[in-house]
């Protein structure tokens, strides 16, 4: 029986908690109102992280709370205070990078230290040092190819390892680029990142001539997907796989963990007659609208892996709505839309808790009970018939037809 | 008073600097942002001149390690006042062969508050490369809570990005661009940042000088050392700057300070003054 790694998502706030632990989280990561390297994400207030972990552990889930900022001499002053009341509230771990977090958290709290990415450890002497020091698990810096983390695993055989396996990818080392601190004055590393990474400039030559191509140049990575290599990971025994993307919508969430979560229950229950199922890597590439590669993982890292012909970010339409509420008695849905949708739409519905079901709208009644035939306004809450029982949180997406999957 | 460290252009230079003050040199294949020698070289480098500093701050990959313990054993052996170090690995190894080397914590965009540099200090190392990213009073509380010898940038170009892409030469890949330039810049909003691959990666540095020469009066007595870089400032600019750190006090910084502008037009601040912004939000809920 191969032992199955923690499927980790992010949590940008309380809903997409509760959303990617019902969707197949094994445990969600997020960030309090300081200290955590998504200043501009909603984050969680402190009552708000205990709502959180109880929800989880409910679930015999686990919620861990980032503290990964680059301490200053006022932040590293408060730091303590903050990490008692984690400790109070009971979260599974704190994700750090700052050595003095790890060392306070181990002497003044029971709290349980994983390195943060941040500290973009890449070798098995700097995991060794972090794990003499207490660190129970090292998130890997995303630079590293499945032979690094071999390397690291066969060294350190104890060490949880923690990787990234989908979502965007710093252009820059992390911790190494403060582009944003210079040309925004907002700080890369305490959570104030403007992307500049993502920004257009013109390339000059040693006589200050701008080289002339169809675009210019920009340091704009692909995204990250490692759908496709799960296998090798789970065999390299890789004890945590996390998602990025804490500013991602509640629909992207369950769509990502959704899919991971299948494919690595499909491989570690049925090993022998796993097949790749190329279905899935279109489900995403839908719902994320932007490319994505292994990146570091085969250890080349070229011209494939960055945007350099322009892209398009067009705004997902496929999100429909989310299910709040139904009656079970009369096969009544109550939607909050997301997208524009109409009577006669085909509708795919996805859950935790059921298989996708297809459905073709054919009657749609506002809070009033007057019939409409178009959903247009964002959050507008109308109902629907639907035959199969539903369940709050399970979302309505364009159906995505059997021809389009096979582009 | 502060000592002066340069960060050399060229081999050249070095014996100059280190005659009087301190220069701090690259090991080819295992540092960025300074200029790079091989380690054979450096020992010779070692046996003719005091004040030598080396450089070790990339990020060290599993296939490194071997011969970086290989490297850390040849440093300790010879002449120099301290190594620069990024990777945790170096720390580790040091301890572990129990080397006689000066470590200086030197994480670049991370050594920012007094708390961490303790935590270092407690694990042997000796002093610390501040960040370009803080203020001159978070320098000088840093200096009033802490034993460790600080290292502080005040003039020179500063590097600002470091990846382990090769921007520029997978974006001439891209569009089939075959060219011989020796350098390149990026250009947006009328600013110029220099960029070049090496081997690890691409590096970027800011587009002005840093200018802390009036700072260097307050900090003088503070810092162990002040470092200089001459990253892209030719010879003789570069000695007139060292003459001027050399020599300034209050009574002729003003005309300094002007020397400075005639010789450069993009002398800037930096974050001396100026704290950098991370909540762009309101902060509209603690509780």
């Amino acid at each position: 029986m191969i032992k199955k790694p923690e499927l980790l998502a992010p949590a940008g706030d309380i809903e997409r908690l509760k959303v990617a632990l019902l969707y197949g989280a094994d445990a969600v990561y997020c960030g309090g109102y300081d200290f955590g390297l998504r200043a501009n994400a909603s984050n969680f207030s402190l009552n708000e992280l205990k709502e959180g972990t109880q929800f989880a552990h409910s679930l015999n889930k686990k919620v861990y709370v980032t503290v990964n900022i680059v301490l200053h001499n006022k932040e590293a002053k408060e730091v303590l205070n903050y990490l008692k009341q984690l400790d109070e509230i009971g979260v599974d771990a704190i994700i750090v990078s700052d050595p003095y977090i790890v060392d306070i958290a181990l002497k003044y709290t029971r709290l349980v230290v994983h390195l943060s990415t941040q500290q973009s450890t890449m070798n098995y002497e700097a995991c060794k040092f972090f794990s003499e020091q207490g660190v129970k698990r090292i998130v890997l810096a995303r630079e590293c190819s499945m032979q690094d983390i071999k390397s690291i695993r066969d060294h350190l055989p104890n060490l949880e390892l923690e990787t990234f396996i989908h979502g965007a990818m710093c252009a820059g080392i992390s911790g190494r680029c403060v582009l944003s601190n210079y040309l925004t004055k907002r700080d890369a590393n305490r959570g104030g990142c403007s992307q500049i990474c993502r920004w257009n400039f013109k390339l000059l030559d040693d006589e200050d001539i701008p080289i002339e191509t169809e675009k210019d140049f920009t340091l704009c990575s692909k995204d990250l997907s490692l759908l496709s290599c799960i296998p090798e990971l789970i065999n390299l025994g890789v004890a945590s796989f996390k998602i990025e993307g804490r500013m991602r919508s509640i629909y992207y969430i369950a769509t990502v963990v959704s899919i991971y979560r299948k494919v690595i229950d499909e491989y570690c229950n049925h090993k022998e007659s796993y097949e790749y199922n190329k279905e899935y890597e279109k489900v995403l590439r839908r719902c994320a609208n932007r490319d994505s590669v292994v990146q570091f993982f085969n250890g080349v890292n070229d011209e494939t892996c960055s945007y350099y012909n322009g892209r398009e970010e067009i705004s997902n339409q496929d999100f429909i709505g989310v299910v709040l509420d139904y009656d079970e008695k009369n096969h009544i849905a109550t939607i909050e839309q997301r997208n524009y949708f109409k009577k006669g739409d085909q509708v795919e519905i996805f859950s935790p808790f059921h298989e996708t079901i297809k459905i073709t709208v054919d009657k749609i009644l506002d809070t009033d009970g007057n019939e409409i035939e178009i959903v247009r306004h964002p959050k507008q809450i109308v109902k629907i018939n639907v035959n199969s029982k539903l369940y709050k949180y399970d979302f309505l997406r364009v159906a995505i037809v059997d021809n389009e999957l096979k582009k | 008073m502060s000592k002066i460290i340069v960060i050399p252009n060229n081999k050249n230079d070095i014996e100059q600097i280190s005659s009087s003050n301190f220069a701090l040199i690259g090991i080819e294949g295992y540092s960025v942002n300074t200029f790079n020698i091989k380690l054979d070289e450096i020992e010779k480098i070692c046996q003719n001149n005091n004040n030598i500093f080396l450089s070790l701050n990339k990020n060290i990959l599993n296939s490194e390690l071997v011969d970086l313990e290989k490297i850390l054993l040849k440093i300790s052996s010879l002449n120099i006042e301290g190594l620069f170090y990024y990777d945790v690995a170096v720390v580790s190894i040091v301890r572990r062969l129990n080397l006689k080397i000066n470590l200086i914590w030197s994480a670049e965009h991370l050594t920012t508050n007094y708390f961490t540099i303790n935590y270092w200090s407690n694990y042997g190392v000796d002093s610390v490369f501040i960040s370009n990213e803080i203020t001159k009073n978070e320098i000088l509380e840093i200096s009033n809570n802490t034993k460790s010898k600080l290292i502080v940038q005040l003039f020179g170009y500063i590097p600002m990005y470091v990846s382990k892409r090769h921007a520029i030469k997978n974006y001439l890949n891209y569009f089939d661009l075959n060219l011989n330039s020796t350098k390149y810049s990026l250009y947006k909003e009328e600013k110029k940042y220099s960029i070049f691959d090496n081997q690890d990666g691409t590096v970027i540095y800011s587009n002005f000088i840093l200018n802390g020469l009036r700072e260097y009066l307050q900090l003088k007595d503070k810092v162990e050392y002040i470092l200089i870089n001459g990253y892209e400032i030719n010879d003789k600019k570069l000695f007139d700057v060292i003459n001027m750190f050399k020599d300034v006090q209050e009574s002729n910084i003003d005309i300094y300070e002007e020397k400075l502008n005639k010789m450069f037009s993009n002398l800037e601040k930096g974050f001396l003054y100026e704290e950098s912004i991370y909540k762009v939000k309101k902060d509209d809920k603690k509780a």
